[in-house]
């Protein structure tokens, strides 16, 4: 007998670990961009990250995911999700994309990483690995290396299209549900896809500092780098801020449902967070720090725009994957939501989040302590 | 073509040949057969047997018939029979067979009716605390016409 009766009282659906992947996806997508200035275009000045950036681009895209699966009611059954495919459903797109990109990444990173991993595997107490990671071909000669960069090129022109596919789908699928104000807009993969470049911009940053500092055979950290990435994030944070600005108030022109949304980043009940923690916090004073001639030269300047960049975006994240839900097509969810912080990630999410996070610096550990992550001046690409 | 590649795609090849054998392995045989799903569910689904017989049924000439239109009438006429008696189509089709009581505990009424800020404020709401002084529902309102006190 059934005296049970579901009750409505699950607020946010889509909460922090749904933030979480489409913040993680980004960082990967940027990443990958990144790498690909100078695989792809050339740019020679940003070559020493392109190895950072397939590390970091495989690794987020590896536990990007787990935070799908972990927001399953029904972990155990998300393989499902290979096994039924629905051509319509950009969710369903979405699943084959996330397996797709981490193996072209993978496939770039054997490339990339051949001749150091070749050289490595002759001797010494870790030959094995090395062996293994070179899939037991240690040749090295001057067709293989030229080959091994052109095939990197080749990834990387095929990555870039899909790393724009698998953080834009993220916002495409925001931008499908109609019943949802805020998301409903064409531009959802677009503003996904923007913050996605200064978060990877950003971290990037942050990680080859950290690791040049601390972890390199030379323990001092290159600023010209440091710099120049600062001025690409100026750039990045410039055009994201200006599409911002040109979304909020071409809906502000537009019909009143569209308007309301944009009222209410502004002043309803995101507006904290939207105004003060995204926007002012997280964008205009990074953009300030990089861009005032007088500072924007300073390593620590740098550095504080991109921890506050990244900060922005992860705002950015939360206030339209949980704040959409605050606000349906027939107006704002009376009565929710009233009490100050919104929205608190129950512990079934915080965890998860905690675990995934950890997951990623655990895999980051790993990889820079068994990869050739280090640029050595001189060696052309592919070293 | 390098041997390295070689290795690289014969690797990848075992991945995708993998891939596409498991997953004809674990794909239900009728999924597709009408639309992204498994066909078979729709006999499964069919084939459930009949747990409720509607509010109708209850209504029928010497049934419940007073206290059906006593019900329609109320404001709790979208609250059908079934949702507090819970399912009863072998009692409609036998009337020898009893139902289960209604479960008649606070807590069950509250299940709709407890200050929640997540309801629209228009509907009747109470605090479990301080709202009739701890006895059943029952007691004070007739949950078939709830304001027949
Ligand atoms: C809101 C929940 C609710 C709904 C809806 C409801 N009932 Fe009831 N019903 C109860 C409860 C609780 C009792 C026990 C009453 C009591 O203890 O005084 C009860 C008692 C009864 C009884 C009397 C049983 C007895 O022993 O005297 C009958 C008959 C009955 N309901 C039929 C119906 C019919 C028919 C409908 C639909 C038209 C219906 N009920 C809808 C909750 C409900
Ligand atoms: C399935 C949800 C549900 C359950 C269970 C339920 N009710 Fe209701 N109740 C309603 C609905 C719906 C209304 C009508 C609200 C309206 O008209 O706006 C209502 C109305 C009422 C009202 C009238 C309030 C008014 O202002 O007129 C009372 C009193 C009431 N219910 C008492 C009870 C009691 C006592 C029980 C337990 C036996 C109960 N309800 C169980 C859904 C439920
Ligand atoms: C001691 C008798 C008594 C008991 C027991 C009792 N109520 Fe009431 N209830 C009343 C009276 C009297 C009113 C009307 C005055 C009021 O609003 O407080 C009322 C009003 C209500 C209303 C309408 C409130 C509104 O704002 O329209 C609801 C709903 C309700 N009761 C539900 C319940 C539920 C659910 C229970 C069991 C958990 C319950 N009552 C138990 C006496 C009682």
């Amino acid at each position: 007998m059934v005296v049970e009766l579901f009750n409505v009282n699950w607020k946010v659906a889509w909460g922090m670990l749904i933030a979480n992947y489409f913040f993680l996806t980004g960082l990967s997508a940027g990443s990958f961009l990144l790498g690909a200035l100078s695989e792809v275009f050339g740019q020679e000045k940003y070559r020493s990250v392109s190895k950072m950036a397939i590390i970091l681009a495989t690794i987020l895209l590896i536990i990007a995911p787990l935070n799908l699966i972990a927001e399953l009611g029904q972990t155990g059954r998300f393989w499902t999700l290979l096994t039924g495919f629905h051509p319509t459903s950009p969710m369903a797109w979405g699943s084959f994309l996330l397996i797709a990109y981490p193996l072209l990444c993978v496939a770039e990173g054997y490339f990339l990483f051949r001749r150091d991993n070749a050289k490595r595997a002759v001797s010494g107490s870790m030959a094995f690995l090395y062996r293994a990671l070179v899939l037991w071909r240690t040749d090295l000669t001057e067709a293989t290396i030229a080959f091994d960069k052109k095939m990197v090129k080749t990834l990387a022109i095929i990555g870039i299209p899909l790393a724009f596919a698998v953080h834009g789908y993220t916002g495409y699928i925001l931008g499908v549900v109609v019943a949802r104000n805020l998301w409903s807009t064409p531009q959802m993969p677009v503003l996904f896809l923007l913050s996605a470049m200064v978060s990877g911009t950003a971290l990037m940053i942050l990680i080859v500092y950290i690791m040049q500092k601390f972890f390199s055979s030379k323990k001092y950290a290159d600023s010209t780098l440091i710099v120049n990435l600062g001025t690409l994030l100026m750039v990045f944070l410039l055009v994201d801020m200006l599409y911002i600005f040109f979304e909020l108030t071409m809906r502000w022109y537009s019909y009143e449902l569209s308007k309301d949304s944009v009222r209410e980043l502004l002043f309803g009940k995101v507006s904290f967070y939207f105004v003060w923690i995204e926007m002012i916090l997280g964008a205009i004073i990074p953009f300030l720090l990089v861009t005032i001639p007088k500072i924007r030269k300073n390593v620590g300047a740098v550095l504080l725009a991109s921890a506050l960049s990244l900060m922005g975006v992860f705002a950015m994240r939360m206030d339209f994957v949980v704040g959409g839900q605050f606000y349906s097509r027939n107006g704002v969810i009376d009565n929710l939501y009233t009490s100050f912080p919104l929205y608190l990630p129950p512990l079934t999410e915080v965890m998860p989040f905690a675990a995934i996070w950890a997951l990623g610096f655990f895999m980051f550990a790993l990889a820079v302590w068994t990869l050739p992550w280090e640029y050595k001046e001189g060696a052309a690409g592919g070293d | 073509m390098q041997p390295h590649l070689k290795r690289a795609i014969f690797l990848l090849g075992v991945v995708i040949v993998g891939f596409i054998f498991i997953r004809s392995l674990v794909v239900p045989d009728s999924y597709g057969q009408y639309g992204a799903y498994r066909g078979d569910s729709v006999y499964e689904n069919r084939n459930f047997t009949v747990e409720y017989a509607g509010s109708q049924s209850c209504g029928d000439e010497n049934c419940h018939k007073t206290l059906y239109s006593i019900w329609a009438d109320s404001r709790h006429k979208t609250v059908n029979c079934e949702t507090c008696h819970g399912p009863s189509e072998k009692h409609v089709s036998n009337v020898r067979i009893m139902p289960s009581p209604a479960n008649d505990s606070r807590e069950f009424c509250g299940k709709c009716h407890y200050k929640m800020v997540a309801r629209p404020s228009s509907f009747p709401q109470i605090d479990p605390e301080s709202h009739g002084e701890n006895l059943k529902c029952a007691y004070c309102h007739n949950p078939h016409k709830p304001w027949f006190v």
